[in-house]
């Protein structure tokens, strides 16, 4: 992987000595209060920040780098305890500094941008007054000089309609505009740092591009400090000069983004770096040409061997009765044919209407007009036992492995819950055949009689798959099953679902917003966009060579993150 | 959010989350006690009372609490904690029938409103609605005219009369685990709508309905009082908090302790039900 290093100026050394650091967090060990018991959560870690700087902080769930973001703003949850070192902001330590002082400091020093756009604004409150604010409370400003100064933030995080954004509710913005109207938030105080808490993991990638392009202008423009807390290690890369990876509380590896991404040899890191999703955009050699054609054919509405064939579907939402009825065209003239043994990627971002199609599919919403077909038979309409011989067949695995399966029941119970529905075999086959699928997904069987909350996400999405599989469906719809997971268990759960592919024959409906991911993983791949499909073909005839202008939008912005 | 890492946990000493538990607990402890021990007065009441509760004894009217009328005696003589002992066994298992009726009848009306959904959900909401229209106390009241006086009847009333919220609170509570990502995945799976309802649904909503069985365990035993206050229920010259709180009453200038120890037993339950019942509410993590 190259690394954009253009327009970045030149940094002072990661280990430099003490002079003059903006940040300098030393030796510092937290640790968490839970039931009785003292849980570390971060243990000996040191961190410098220097002004103009932009350093990330990267790793997966659990490696403590949240916990490090809040630490330093002194904002960590009742049960967290900072136990040892310093956290050094411009020659006085924030650990030891009493809450009124933090309180001075916070907005007016340290801004923060926090992680989720859509809780973290008063949706009761209009915009104007929350970004102006920290202008307020600090003092910094008068009322009339703070408005004239919370339309200019607001106009260079990017809204460029910033006086009738400052009039809005949270509510009427979409979720990139709110992003940005907390960038302008944070913003406001004139802090010298600015934490920013995975800024664009809740964003779809177009968005999270311009989101992160405007961000680093302006710390570069005013040339503020900006730590970057994120999962996603190739975005870090582009994105910071300072690297410091993360894992388990302490920090096991950090230098320049050049020597991460090109020297460095600590294994954590090089299996990140192995490991995020990557996107093949050179042109495939003339050799595999004829596969396309072969998947083309297969894939065709036409092709006889075909499982699950949709067309022309179309889904509306009607809401409101009378005059303010309205109505919202989810989905529009939708048509895939999935082959038996294949896998059929849908991309797109939220709101595309790539998830509405996968509930007509699984018949869990009814379709406004068009028709589904499985295995020859016409199901658009299946009603009670005949829909239930068709959910025999047709399985689903979702998103939020922390959702979808009931905290009351045991894991057996759960993989069971499909065999038992359908009354297969006695109850002693059926414990026999929750075994056998945990092997199957690779889960040692005495997890059968523990519950969800004891296991890791990666574990519940392989209960998940496991649950899915226990009746033998044919056609498995699988709606982002990957992408509440860490990068190191995606892999594992993809190389997973590939071998059960293998196995039991499965067909396969993969849903993804991830490019990367479905041009490795799917042999045929429609990308959606307001509803309708904008382009379709193997993935090499997609991402290497795409037609539409927003397919190429989005590698664009995949790429450049 | 911060995941703390697993294997640098230090483990507490054996009976810390006990004590924790205790100490994090205590008013909700010391609440659940004090109900026990009304329960104990209720089912064992000559183990409590030291005094025949009927029996007058002129000679000892207007006693303040002293030794050996631990809470003084009334009017005529009779010993006041006897009465209030005895008492509990007229009130206290007319507001636990009460109770378990509502919640019988009102988790009933509400599932089968939230399962069944379209016309029989609205005329069970309709019904609840018109019924929550009417102050309570008048509902029992009309009930107690159709009923006859006496402890059943009165169980009965208040019972009807509760099962409003009941059902309500429980209605709303399927709605919302209904839309749950688990029950879909069971119906996605292939499971049949009642036993998703008997596996998936009633146990995801059946705990802010305990936390309202608390709560109007409390709320029954003071319109049972208030009952007994106005002068139906039990017979005199047999004991009941409510009537005792009213005969206090017309004495209370020589005699404050005739009402106020009725009087603040209630509030003493009350206070205990609302404690527990937040319990259960927010759940024993913390």
């Amino acid at each position: 992987m190259s690394v954009a290093q253009e327009g970045h100026p030149p940094a002072a050394d990661l280990l430099d000595t003490d002079g003059g650091a903006l940040v300098g967090v030393e030796g510092l060990g937290v640790a968490y209060r839970v039931k009785g018991a003292s849980v570390d959560a971060l243990r000996d870690v040191a961190l410098r920040v220097e002004r103009g700087e932009i350093v990330a902080i990267v790793g997966e769930s659990g490696s403590g780098k949240s916990t490090l973001a809040t630490t330093i703003v002194r904002l960590l949850p009742g049960n967290g305890e900072i136990l040892a070192g310093t956290v050094g902001f411009d020659g006085t330590d924030l650990a030891r500094l009493r809450e009124r002082d933090v309180r001075e400091l916070r907005g007016r020093r340290i801004g923060f941008v926090p992680q989720d756009p859509m809780t973290s604004l008063t949706p009761t409150s209009r915009i104007g007054p929350q970004v102006m604010e920290t202008m307020l409370i600090h003092g910094t400003h008068t009322r009339p000089a703070a408005r004239v100064r919370a339309v200019e933030l607001l106009r260079e995080a990017g809204l460029s309609d910033a006086e009738r954004v400052m009039q809005a509710y949270p509510h009427e913005l979409s979720g990139g505009m709110r992003q940005r109207v907390l960038i302008a938030m944070a913003f406001a105080g004139d802090p010298d740092l600015i934490i920013a808490d995975e800024p664009t993991s809740a964003l779809d990638v177009t968005v999270a591009r311009a989101v992160m392009d405007r961000l680093s202008l302006l710390v570069r423009e005013h040339h503020k400090a900006l730590l970057i807390i994120t999962h996603d290690l190739a975005m870090a890369l582009r994105r910071a000069h300072y690297v410091v990876v993360m894992r388990s509380g302490r920090v096991v590896d950090g230098g320049t983004s050049e020597q991460i991404s090109e020297h460095s040899t600590h294994p954590y890191t090089r299996e990140l770096l192995e490991n995020s999703p990557h996107l093949r955009l050179e042109h495939v050699a003339a050799a595999a040409q004829t596969t396309p054609r072969v998947a083309r054919e297969l894939f065709a509405p036409t092709n006889p061997e075909t499982l699950l064939r949709a067309t022309g579907l179309r889904k509306v939402f009607r809401s409101g009765h009378g005059r303010a009825a309205k109505e919202l065209v989810a989905v529009d003239d939708v048509s895939l044919a999935v082959p038996a043994g294949s896998t059929y990627g849908i991309v797109g971002e939220s709101g595309s209407g790539k998830s509405t199609t996968a509930r007509m599919v699984l018949r869990l919403e009814d379709a406004t007009a068009g028709s589904l077909t499985f295995r020859g038979e016409d199901v658009t309409h299946a009603k009670g036992e005949r829909l239930r011989e068709l959910r025999r067949e047709i399985q689903v695995v979702y998103q939020s492995p922390f959702d979808s399966m009931n905290p009351r029941l045991t894991v057996g119970a759960i993989i069971d819950e499909p065999g038992r529905a359908f009354r297969l075999g006695t109850a002693r086959e059926r414990r026999a055949k929750v075994l056998s699928m945990l092997d199957a997904v690779q889960l040692p069987s005495g997890f059968a009689d523990r519950r969800p909350d004891e296991l890791s996400g990666g574990q519940r999405q392989r209960v998940a798959i496991a649950r899915a599989l226990s009746i033998e469906p044919a056609l498995v719809v699988l709606d982002e099953p990957i992408s509440a997971l860490d990068v190191l268990i995606q892999t594992q759960i993809l190389r997973l679902l590939r071998d059960l592919q293998e196995e039991f024959h499965l067909s396969y409906l993969f849903i993804s917003h991830d490019l990367a991911t479905v041009q490795n993983f799917a042999d045929y791949v429609a990308v959606m966009k307001d509803g309708g499909v904008v382009e379709s073909g193997t993935p090499d005839d997609v991402f290497c060579a795409p037609r539409h202008q927003y397919t190429k939008d989005l590698l664009t912005s995949a790429m450049h993150l | 959010m911060a995941v703390p890492i697993s294997d640098t946990v230090r483990p507490p000493r054996p009976g810390a989350r006990l004590l924790a538990f205790a100490r994090r607990e205590t008013v909700t402890l010391a609440a659940f006690a004090f109900l026990v021990l009304i329960l104990l007065v209720t089912v064992w009441p000559g183990l409590f009372a030291a005094f025949d509760p009927l029996r007058a004894n002129p000679s000892q009217a207007y006693r303040p609490p002293s030794w050996p009328h631990l809470l003084g005696t009334d009017n005529v003589g009779r010993d006041l904690l006897s009465r209030m002992v005895f008492g509990a066994s007229a009130s206290m298992p007319a507001a636990l029938l009460a109770t378990s009726l509502s919640l019988v009848i009102g988790v009933t009306l509400g599932v089968v409103a939230a399962t069944l959904g379209r016309w029989v959900d609205a005329v069970i909401t309709r019904l609840l609605d018109s019924v929550l229209a009417i102050p309570g106390l008048l509902i029992v009241f009309a009930f107690l005219a159709v009923l006859g006086n006496g402890t059943l009847p009165i169980a009965v009333a208040v019972g009807l009369a509760g099962c409003v919220s009941f059902g309500r609170l429980m209605r709303a509570e399927v709605y919302r685990v209904r839309s749950l990502t688990y029950v879909e995945a069971a119906s996605a799976s292939g499971v049949r709508g009642w036993t998703i309802a008997w596996r998936h649904v009633i146990p995801g909503a059946i705990r802010p309905v305990i936390a309202l069985t608390a709560l109007d365990l409390g709320a029954s035993l003071l319109t049972i009082g208030a009952i007994g206050y106005l002068g139906f229920g039990v017979a005199p010259p047999a004991p009941e908090w409510g009537a005792m709180v009213a005969e206090g009453q017309r004495h209370v200038a020589d005699a404050w302790w005739m009402s106020v120890v009725p009087g603040l037993t209630f509030v003493l339950i009350i206070l205990c039900a609302n404690q527990i019942s937040r319990y259960f509410e927010r759940g024993n993590q913390r």
